[in-house]
């Protein structure tokens, strides 16, 4: 279980609460999304749980942990693949990176960044470069280099946002494959409601900042297909529709 | 290879007006045409005279630069990785970065003779500035992600450091050093020109002296041959040892 409680964080003494009191309790093995409209402090939160930032006041923990720095169990995929990635590492040697930081030895990193090359399907693509890949194999690279040293957590950040249509279906899908068959915790943010239906077991709707808060949990349990033709998509789709407008007026 | 062409034609109309400004148009004894040049050219290098010079002036960038650099990479890397180094350092570095190292020469050889430690101290200073400036400026221009995912890795400290803060700022710390090849080559005249026994910028000053302005112009072309071979040379070990830590530049990120 990941925690947060209480969980309050503004940038400046006496600037404005970003976050007020956030209450999230995240289960082990559920694809938990985090909803809300632009600006309400979504990335905050994960940053707080990534260990990049501290809340002011609360906690926040990873199995009763508390979460005080950022660490391999806890990886993130962040938005702009190109600025994360490693330029000056080939494909195989960014998602080797990790475990080489770590001091494992060659036979046993091979095996690893094989099974997670194949899982990602960059296989073909091993001797290239960050900057000779497309977008959306720049976010498969990066998944696999967070895969590969098998973290409890993984963070998504809005990580299909500059991708096209096709390409975000695609690897919704190889993620949605990927948390299956690695039965990590993912905790993904975003601002469309279809992706987090589609991918969700959980789904948390944020007000908008600030003090931004939870507005409301509710577990994800639409059957398949997950698509607008199947009606208990629609449905569920039109209740948090309905909260987010409330969130973000007449605009 | 269009690009190659298009040099080689800038090269030979450069030539072509200058030989026919020197033949024709002005006086061959202050403008010699490059035909002139060569003769004198072919006839200095042929008593290794020429040579003496180029060497002497060579010796002094090598020591120099790679003095220079080093002091500047370490102080560069110190002041683009703590936040209060930067701020103790930055009025010393624009302070310094003012002085024209060329008003120093006096000072050099007060302090240090006219021998080769004036020069070169001369030299590794504005090479250290330019590779201190740049480095400093590549960490600082680091996207946060970067950093965050080598953090995400469990990184820190030293670790953080060496293996994703030194690479990922590496095209900032290579557009230092290059830089500091070219102001090696220009400061390293300067400092001849003032206190030396040999050297191109004493050959240079011999040759007003003597009014021998062909000798002039051997002694400027040596001085633009060596400013770019110099940099050929860098250019080659960059793109064939040090290529992946220049892809940003090179093709974005």
């Amino acid at each position: 279980m990941l925690r947060l409680s209480a969980a309050s964080k503004r940038f400046h003494d006496d600037g404005p609460w970003v976050l007020k009191d956030i209450e999230l309790a995240i289960p082990e093995h559920s694809f938990f999304c985090l909803l809300g409209p632009s600006g309400c402090g979504k990335s905050t939160i994960l940053n707080m749980i990534a260990g990049f930032e501290a809340a002011n006041s609360g906690t926040v923990a990873h199995r009763d942990r508390p979460i005080i720095a950022p660490g391999p169990d806890r990886f993130v995929i962040f938005q702009e693949a190109g600025a994360a990635l490693f330029s000056w590492l080939d494909v195989r040697q960014n998602i080797e990176f990790g475990m080489k930081a770590q001091g494992r030895r060659r036979a046993e990193r091979d095996p690893v960044v094989d099974r997670y090359l194949s899982m990602v399907g960059l296989a073909d693509h091993v001797g290239k470069f960050p900057d000779e890949l497309s977008g959306g194999m720049k976010q498969r690279l990066q998944l696999a280099r967070a895969l590969a040293l098998e973290p409890q957590v993984l963070l998504m950040d809005e990580p299909f946002g500059a991708l096209d249509a096709i390409t975000r279906r695609r690897l919704q899908r190889a993620v949605r494959d990927i948390w299956r068959e690695t039965g990590s915790t993912v905790i993904f943010v975003t601002h469309d409601i279809e992706e987090a239906i589609f991918l969700g077991t959980h789904i948390a709707v944020m007000t908008a900042g600030p003090e931004a808060t939870i507005k409301s949990q509710m577990p994800c349990r639409v059957s398949e297909p997950r698509d607008p033709s199947n009606p208990e998509f629609g449905s569920l789709y039109k209740s948090i529709e309905e909260l987010m407008r409330e969130e973000m007026g007449d605009e | 290879m269009r690009t190659a062409a298009i040099r080689a034609t800038s090269l030979l109309l450069l030539l072509a007006l200058w030989e026919t400004a020197g033949r024709f148009w002005l006086d061959p004894l202050l403008l010699p045409p490059p035909s002139d040049v060569a003769t004198r050219f072919r006839e200095l290098s042929g008593t290794g005279e020429l040579w003496t010079h180029v060497a002497a002036s060579l010796g002094r960038v090598i020591v120099g630069y790679a003095v220079g650099s080093a002091i500047g990479i370490v102080l560069g890397c110190v002041i683009g990785a703590v936040p209060v180094m930067r701020d103790f350092f930055s009025l010393p570095i624009r302070f310094f970065r003012s002085v024209n190292p060329l008003a120093l020469v006096p000072l050099m050889i007060l302090w240090f003779g006219v021998g080769e430690l004036s020069k070169v101290i001369l030299i590794a200073y504005l090479v250290a500035i330019v590779v201190l400036y740049n480095t400093a400026l590549g960490i600082e221009t680091i996207p946060a992600d970067r950093v965050r995912a080598g953090r995400c890795f469990g990184l820190k400290g030293i670790g953080l450091f060496v293996r994703v803060i030194v690479p990922a700022a590496a095209p900032g710390i290579l557009t230092g050093l290059r830089l500091g090849v070219g102001f090696a080559v220009l400061v390293v005249i300067g400092a001849e020109m003032i206190g030396a026994s040999e050297g191109v910028g004493y050959f240079i000053l011999l040759g007003r002296q003597y009014v021998a302005i062909d000798d002039i112009f051997v002694g400027l072309l040596s001085l633009g041959a060596m400013g770019v071979l110099l940099n050929q040379v860098f250019l080659l070990v960059r793109d064939r040892l040090l290529r992946r830590y220049v892809r940003t530049t090179l093709y974005g990120s």
